[in-house]
């Protein structure tokens, strides 16, 4: 029995009268390739974990992730417009994240205040 | 250093000699193919979160931050096309020996596909829902021509996404047979030899 099994079949009262039943964790209903391989297969084989991150973790896998395609970049095949239109993709990520730093800052600064 | 790859198979009843695989250029192949995906989902993430604030800049008429957003997404599309390409620049020879076993039986379930990428789902659905409410908004002339000129730079920026995809496809897999469609073969094989199979449909997507 997983976590989330125990979870759900802990979750009272409802008297016994309840039981938990399954639903799919892509939100829909099976269809014939479903229960073979598996949306959670995929995130394995990229090594994508899922879970409620902060900002701080999610900051850091961008981090991460874009320091290694700097590091390559410069060794690959890809035009100069490519590269470019990856340094800018990574130049809105960054730059979104930056508004949200700045938001959550500032709801801080006016609790703080 | 060398080293032998998942494909590397002798024919059957013959020693055959073993193929000697860069072991250089399959580190490079494995690290460009899943850091490139990971790079992808940032920017699906970005994707996603940009076209939320979208829906609310045009629900609330807010046209130069709508503006902003759009253009946003359009570096970001653009971004996820270029990604594709730098995740698949390695050799046709090492994505058949190297990249696709991996991602098959034995190592994986069958069937593994590019439409198990939930953030790619939930950007395809989103971005439906902004493009009928814009061209809704174009029709009744509520929207400034700037918000259209965005949303017109944003609908190519997909239409060339669509385009290297299929690029990216035929270097790899000129005969466009996917893992998944692979699968449904075999069971289909398997059906007509009177074996139980499972029902035979195939999505189009591979990864």
């Amino acid at each position: 029995m997983t976590g989330d099994q125990s979870a759900a079949d802990a979750v009272a009262p409802d008297y016994g009268l309840i039981a938990p039943i399954t639903l799919p964790a892509d939100g829909r209903i099976p269809d014939e390739a479903t229960g073979v391989s598996s949306p959670a297969e995929y995130d394995g084989y990229f090594r994508l974990r899922r879970d409620r991150p902060d900002l701080q973790a999610w900051s850091r896998s961008c981090l991460d992730v874009q320091r290694g395609i700097l590091a390559d970049l410069a060794l690959t095949d890809l035009s100069a417009e490519d590269r470019c239109d990856i340094l800018a993709g990574c130049l809105v990520v960054l730059h979104t994240t930056l508004e949200h730093w700045v938001g959550v800052s500032g709801t801080r600064s006016r609790e703080a205040a | 250093m060398s080293r032998r790859s998942p494909g590397d198979r002798a024919p059957a009843g013959q020693p055959g000699p073993l193929r000697v695989v860069d072991a250089a250029d399959t580190d490079r192949a494995v690290l460009r193919w899943k850091l490139g995906h990971q790079l992808f989902h940032l920017h699906l993430t970005a994707m996603n979160t940009l076209l939320v604030d979208a829906h609310a800049e045009l629900e609330s008429g807010h046209w130069p931050e709508l503006t902003a957003c759009l253009d946003h997404l359009r570096v970001l599309y653009d971004a996820a096309t270029a990604t594709m390409r730098y995740a698949s620049d390695f050799s046709q020879g090492t994505y058949e020996r190297i990249i696709r076993p991996s991602m098959a039986p034995p190592f994986l379930s069958p069937g593994f596909s590019g439409t198990l990428n939930l953030e790619h789902e939930q950007m395809l659905e989103r971005f439906r829902v902004l493009r009928r409410h814009l061209k809704q908004m174009q029709l009744a002339g509520t929207a400034p021509a700037t918000v259209a000129e965005a949303g017109a730079r944003l609908w190519q920026a997909q239409s060339r996404n669509r385009k290297n995809h299929v690029h990216v496809c035929a270097k790899f897999v000129p005969e466009g047979k996917s893992l998944l469609n692979d699968y449904f073969r075999e069971q289909r094989e398997k059906t007509d030899r009177g074996q139980p199979a499972a029902p035979d449909d195939a999505r189009e997507d591979d990864v």
